[in-house]
């Protein structure tokens, strides 16, 4: 479903910080990949890449077949097909959260507002604020606000979900609602990537689990064999530390 | 609300007051009331009437000194106010002014029009003075055929220094013991086409013409107001009300002031409405040139646009902008003035706005962009709905402060407040009054909308707590 090749990102003047160095990945479709690395080891970064919310130095991207790095291709028309969660969960706080859902199927997909209105109903329930439709932001809890924006996204139908420390910036009574959430999702048979450092959820949830530092894919594996036998020495030494 | 509007209405009424009775009192400012520092004799008296009213035609022969020299004002008796105040009661002789220049007026116009003719045929020019010596010469026979009538009446004295006395002569006074010199003058000024023969001869055009006849029955400047000689304070508050009355009641000039505000609402009204658009369009342009590196050279023209605009003083581009610009290709002031100010706020407006797209987290772009919404569409369902209400109290700061410099507008001759008042001013040659009440105009309008402007900040920050 998206395939990375070389991938290369830069920063700064005369691109002298090297963030992402020669990255190379492939996702399939039902896969829940979750990233882990320390901080500065370029996993947001990479995952920002894939909707080129950062604009790759060099390399290719691939999405359903798509050539998405070319200048020629429709960036706008493939986001649609790529949800995104944030870590400050960015929704809309002039909009109430019926506006919140409904805002891009009813401009982007054309939708009427009544169908945009039913759908957005039906997702509200299904991350569990039926009652909020008439809400604003202001008025959410930290995780009812990441809820609504995974809302949000669901409401234009993707084909993948990219998370973003989903749940980093909520306070640690909150994240349990957030993964459970997620973790229903996952169910379900949504692509996903996620970048965390909750680990419970990457043991749990992951279909596959990639550990990334100074912008490369150090180590990858299933949830079991990365946990009970890793083999790269940092990856060692990080476990070490959070776990 | 509706309340403290009005409790500030008060208080600026009050304010206007305040400063004015205190500016009348130091304009004039006179001894304290009393009865007269001493008698006057009848002859006294007698003299003092009798130096004034051959002060009053001034020096020139006209129908006006013929008539003051065969009125006889005899004193005959002395009363004293305690105003500093003395009355005389008289008697006087006059000659029937009203009736001779009611019954001989077409005449009048009519040797007048004839002299205006064969001045023009002589390809000279006809000047007032020379058709009021015509005039004075006939009205003067007729006069001294005329009926003399007489009668009593009361003239006032007041001391208006220390032993100094100024007889006071209103209209009515002067109308009374002249014959209707008054009423005579109006008939002049009212009496404009003369039928001979069936053809209507018109001086309606004719001002030489009419102010020569005029100035047959014209006096010398009398005061016409009553000396002052109450206590300062009530003093000040009639001197006030004179005042008031003179530059805004008679001959309804208050019009000018109300019809001032209203051009000047106007143009600071659509000048806003202007500078709003053309100040989001120029933000947007600047801020995706910021952002993305695109339209770089629309960016360079916003750049120039605002560093003119900022750069040079706003009556500069006003003048500029109509008379170089505007006015050879036909466009009336007031347009003008509302396309200069536009795109003076316009400026202004835009880094308003630039300033308010910034504070706009970078998360919500993102989050608008990952839906799948463009650049575009990003700024205009997400970020300027939500930068505009981080900036409306600004925008709001921003039509006051356009309100009060839109008082440039009259230097290009748009009747607005400011020139108003100064249209008032060259009326009565009062400054204080009309100059007050303009800026007390503004006051008001700016301490409302300030007003208005922190309840709508109040407002805009409980619903960011909703």
């Amino acid at each position: 479903m998206i395939t990375v090749k070389n991938l290369y990102k830069n920063f700064g003047e005369n691109d002298q910080i090297k963030v992402l160095k020669n990255v190379s990945e492939h996702i399939s479709k039902g896969e829940k990949v979750v990233i882990i690395g320390p901080s500065g080891s370029g996993k947001s970064t990479f995952l920002r890449c894939l909707n080129r919310l950062e604009e790759p130095s060099s390399g290719e991207i691939y999405f359903e077949n798509q050539l998405i790095t070319s200048p020629k291709s429709d960036i706008n028309k493939l986001r649609m097909k790529m949800g995104m969660v944030f870590q400050h969960f960015n929704l809309f706080p002039h909009l109430s959260i019926m506006e919140n859902i409904t805002l891009g199927p009813i401009k982007l997909l054309k939708m009427s507002k009544a169908d945009a209105e039913k759908r957005a109903t039906d997702l509200l329930k299904r991350v569990g604020l039926p009652d909020k439709a008439n809400a604003y932001p202001a008025q959410l809890s930290g995780g009812q606000k990441q809820r609504i924006a995974i809302a949000r996204s669901l409401a234009m139908n993707p084909d993948v979900m990219l998370f973003d420390e989903p749940t980093s910036a909520l306070d640690p009574e909150m994240v349990g609602e957030v993964l459970d959430l997620m973790k229903e999702l996952a169910s379900d048979g949504m692509t996903m990537v996620v970048v965390t450092h909750e680990m419970g959820f990457a043991r749990e949830v992951a279909t596959r689990i990639l550990f990334m530092d100074e912008g490369n894919i150090l180590e990858q594996g299933t949830p079991d064999e990365f946990f009970s036998n890793p083999k790269n020495p940092r990856l060692k030494e990080f476990l070490a530390k959070v776990l | 609300m509706k309340k403290k509007s009005t409790r500030l209405l008060l208080v600026a009424g009050i304010l206007f007051l305040a400063v004015a009775v205190f500016v009348a009192s130091v304009v004039t400012i006179q001894k304290i009331n009393g009865t007269v520092s001493r008698k006057i004799t009848l002859e006294e008296a007698q003299q003092i009437v009798t130096e004034s009213f051959s002060a009053l035609p001034g020096t020139v022969a006209t129908g006006a000194k013929y008539i003051v020299e065969n009125t006889l004002i005899t004193v005959n008796d002395i009363n004293y106010g305690n105003q500093k105040d003395i009355i005389l009661d008289c008697d006087y002789t006059t000659l029937d002014v009203k009736n001779t220049v009611t019954d001989n007026i077409e005449k009048y116009i009519l040797s007048a029009y004839n002299f205006n003719m064969e001045n023009e045929a002589a390809g000279k020019k006809t000047n007032a003075t020379k058709v009021k010596q015509l005039v004075s010469d006939e009205m003067v026979r007729d006069l001294s055929e005329s009926e003399r009538i007489s009668g009593t009446t009361s003239l006032y004295i007041y001391e208006i220094e220390e032993n100094a006395f100024k007889l006071f002569l209103s209209d009515e006074t002067i109308n009374t013991v002249f014959g209707g010199l008054l009423d005579a003058k109006n008939i002049i000024n009212n009496t404009l086409t003369v039928n001979v023969d069936g053809t209507e001869i018109s001086i309606a055009n004719k001002n030489t013409l009419r102010t020569g006849i005029k100035d047959c029955v014209s006096l010398n400047n009398y005061n016409n107001r009553k000396p002052d000689t109450n206590i300062g304070i009530i003093k000040a508050w009639n001197s006030f009300k004179y005042d008031f009355h003179r530059n805004f009641i008679v001959n309804n000039q208050w019009k000018y002031l109300a019809n001032g505000l209203l051009t000047t609402l106007k143009i600071t009204a659509l000048a806003v409405l202007i500078g709003i658009a053309i100040g989001f369009i120029v933000a947007v342009i600047r801020c995706t040139n910021q952002k993305t590196g695109k339209l770089s050279f629309l960016s360079s023209v916003c750049r120039l646009y605002l560093s003119i605009m900022r750069g040079t003083p706003i009556m500069v581009q006003l003048l500029i902008i109509y008379f170089v610009i505007l006015l050879p290709i036909g466009v009336e002031k007031f347009p003008a003035a509302v396309i200069c100010f536009g795109l003076n706020s316009g400026a202004y407006v835009s880094e308003i706005v630039r300033g308010g797209i910034m504070s706009i987290d970078a998360g919500q772009t993102e989050a608008g962009r990952s839906l799948g919404f463009t650049y575009m569409q990003t700024m205009w369902y997400i970020i300027i709905p939500q930068a505009f209400k981080a900036v409306l109290p600004s925008l709001a700061n921003e039509f006051i402060t356009l309100l009060k410099e839109s008082s440039v507008a009259f230097y290009i001759g748009v009747a607005d407040l400011t020139l108003g008042g100064l249209k008032i001013r060259s009326i009565t040659y009062s400054n204080y009054m009309p100059l007050l009440a303009v800026a007390i105009i503004y006051l008001i309008l700016v301490l409302g909308l300030s007003k208005c402007v922190s309840i709508l900040e109040r407002r805009l920050r409980k619903g960011d707590n909703r």
